[in-house]
């Protein structure tokens, strides 16, 4: 009965980074073809409802942890609600058997790489953070 | 029960749990990018007066006999074909239809997608489309309050959870808003007691319902002009009859039980700031065929309209603390000639409060003023609903993990 305590004990101290961001950029996998998304849509892609870009490639949806501050900002700025909020959609998904959640990786260079190599990927990332081998998207109105 | 939840082993685990739940980089949330696991635990506490709510240890220092744990696996097997199984593990107070079940193990082949649609179908044991609510029934998160609205049913949940067979479903975005529609037929084979407790009051050896035969529909409609505002109506068909026929019970020979059931559910949500503002209305006629020997037995009358509707009002006080208010009425026999008594129908008010402590913990209050008893769950030795008193009240206090 020590293990799992000390197990939990380790991992909060191993926390991971924090990361502070105030605005998020919108990047995608190149094979999109796909540099604008209307809020709808990109709205729509992460409540797993829209599963194909214009161009007719599977998008595939990738996503930080609820805790991240990037998810957070992310949400809230981007998708105009709430972590919880969000969380509670793809749960139903999944428990009602209708669909899946998006794939959720620890950090956001986990997240880029995997932009980077998946075919039809979307993701996010703080502004200002260096990235190549994606296509950044604009989100309108 | 007590001693489970205030054992030393119990709060190390859970202090064990609390902690890596902080912890995000230790998650794999993925077990491969197309394979995923979710799973939830909760565990409640039912104190009510005058009138016991599924166990008779509600009464007197309350009960901690309510526990559910669910785990869903999810298999992406190519962008169009997805494998979902999910178990679930439940008891709630001495309920029959308590245990171990598969309520979910479907193939989905999303044929149709595209920018304006998604559609497909479902093969093997799906949930039920019904309502707002059905289909997620079972996940505390997403259900409003602890306790589900009456118009629910969860003194026959296995009947409305899921079905075997087959579901066509589409999604359409048109110029006018998104309509989406559910259309699924399929049998159910019932592992429980719950249409024996209802229909004979109770379990008699020798003579089961068995088998449900199950079709139904669901359309919802989101106003593309009014963002935030859903319509919805669904239809359940479930028909079953007591095997074998004719079968002795009690001294009499039931000749023929047949049990036939259609519910449309009227259901609309408008969602605006951090309001949810939610109304559904059901409507159920029941059409049993019964025949016994001998002939003069008082049964359950041929013909049992139904009738039930709720208002409910949810805030979102801040992301994390959320309330709920509802109110809401069930009358199971319209036609005053079949009612038994005058407190077999129900009215509830109900409040509840939902504090999200965590990504993964959450906390529910629920506290319901009821008045009549048709919403009672019937469970072994309960006895007779018209012997308790009229007037109830209901607390509830639940907290939940979610592995996300």
């Amino acid at each position: 009965m020590k293990r799992p305590f000390i197990l939990g004990l380790l991992c909060f101290i191993c926390s991971g980074q924090v990361y502070a961001a105030n605005e998020v950029q919108v990047i995608s996998n190149p094979l999109s073809d796909t540099q604008t998304l209307s809020a709808d849509m990109l709205k729509r892609i992460y409540t797993m409802k829209l599963k194909v870009w214009p161009n007719g490639t599977p998008v595939k949806v990738f996503a930080l942890p609820s805790r991240n501050e990037v998810h957070q900002a992310f949400v809230k700025e981007l998708l105009n609600s709430n972590t919880y909020q969000l969380d509670r959609v793809w749960n139903r998904l999944a428990f009602s058997g209708r669909g899946s959640s998006p794939i959720v990786v620890g950090n956001i260079e986990e997240l880029l790489e995997k932009v980077q190599t998946t075919p039809g990927a979307i993701g996010y990332l703080p502004v200002g953070m260096r990235v190549q081998k994606v296509l950044s998207i604009k989100v309108g109105q | 029960m007590l001693t489970f939840i205030t054992s030393s082993r119990t709060k190390k685990i859970l202090f064990a749990l609390f902690l890596i739940s902080n912890s995000p980089s230790i998650w794999a949330y993925a077990i491969t990018p197309e394979l995923e696991l979710k799973a939830f635990v909760a565990q409640d506490y039912v104190y009510t007066n005058n009138n016991p709510y599924a166990t008779d240890d509600t009464l007197g220092d309350g009960s901690f006999d309510f526990r559910e744990a669910g785990l869903n696996l999810n298999w992406n097997v190519t962008p169009k074909v997805r494998f979902n199984v999910q178990a679930l593990a439940r008891q709630e107070g001495e309920m029959t239809a308590n245990g171990l079940t598969l309520d979910l193990a479907l193939l989905d082949y999303n044929f149709l997608q595209t920018l304006s649609q998604d559609g497909g179908v479902r093969l093997g044991r799906v949930k039920t489309p019904y309502g707002f609510y059905n289909d997620s029934r079972d996940l505390p998160s997403a259900r409003p309050g602890v306790f589900l609205p009456s118009i629910y049913f969860n003194n026959i949940r296995s009947l409305m959870l899921s079905t075997d067979g087959i579901n066509f479903y589409d999604t359409l975005e048109l110029e006018q808003g998104t309509l989406s529609f559910d259309l699924y037929y399929g049998q159910r084979q019932l592992e429980d007691s719950t249409l024996e407790y209802k229909y004979l009051s109770q379990d008699y050896d020798g003579a089961d319902f068995n088998k449900l035969d199950k079709v139904g529909l669901k359309f919802q409609f989101e106003p593309a002009h009014i963002q935030g505002l859903s319509f919805a109506y669904s239809l359940l068909h479930i028909e079953s009859n007591i095997t074998p026929a004719p079968v002795e019970v009690d001294g009499l020979t039931v000749n023929k039980f047949e049990v036939q059931t259609i519910h449309h559910l009227l259901s609309v949500q408008y969602r605006f700031n951090n309001v949810i503002l939610t109304a559904e209305g059901m409507r159920a006629k029941n059409h049993v065929k019964s025949s016994f020997t001998p002939d003069n037995i008082v049964t359950v009358p041929e013909y049992l309209d139904a009738e039930g509707y709720y208002l409910q009002a949810e805030w979102a006080i801040s992301p994390k603390l959320s309330t709920l208010v509802r109110y809401e009425e069930y009358t199971p026999y319209l036609d005053p000639r079949y009612k038994l008594n005058s407190n077999y129908s129900s009215n509830s008010y109900n409040f509840a409060i939902r504090w999200n402590l965590t990504p993964n913990w959450m906390l529910q209050a629920h506290y319901a003023q009821h008045e009549g008893n048709a919403d009672l769950p019937a469970y072994p030795g309960l006895g007779s609903v018209t012997d308790f008193g009229k007037s109830w009240d209901i607390f509830a206090l639940q907290i939940s993990y979610q592995l996300n």
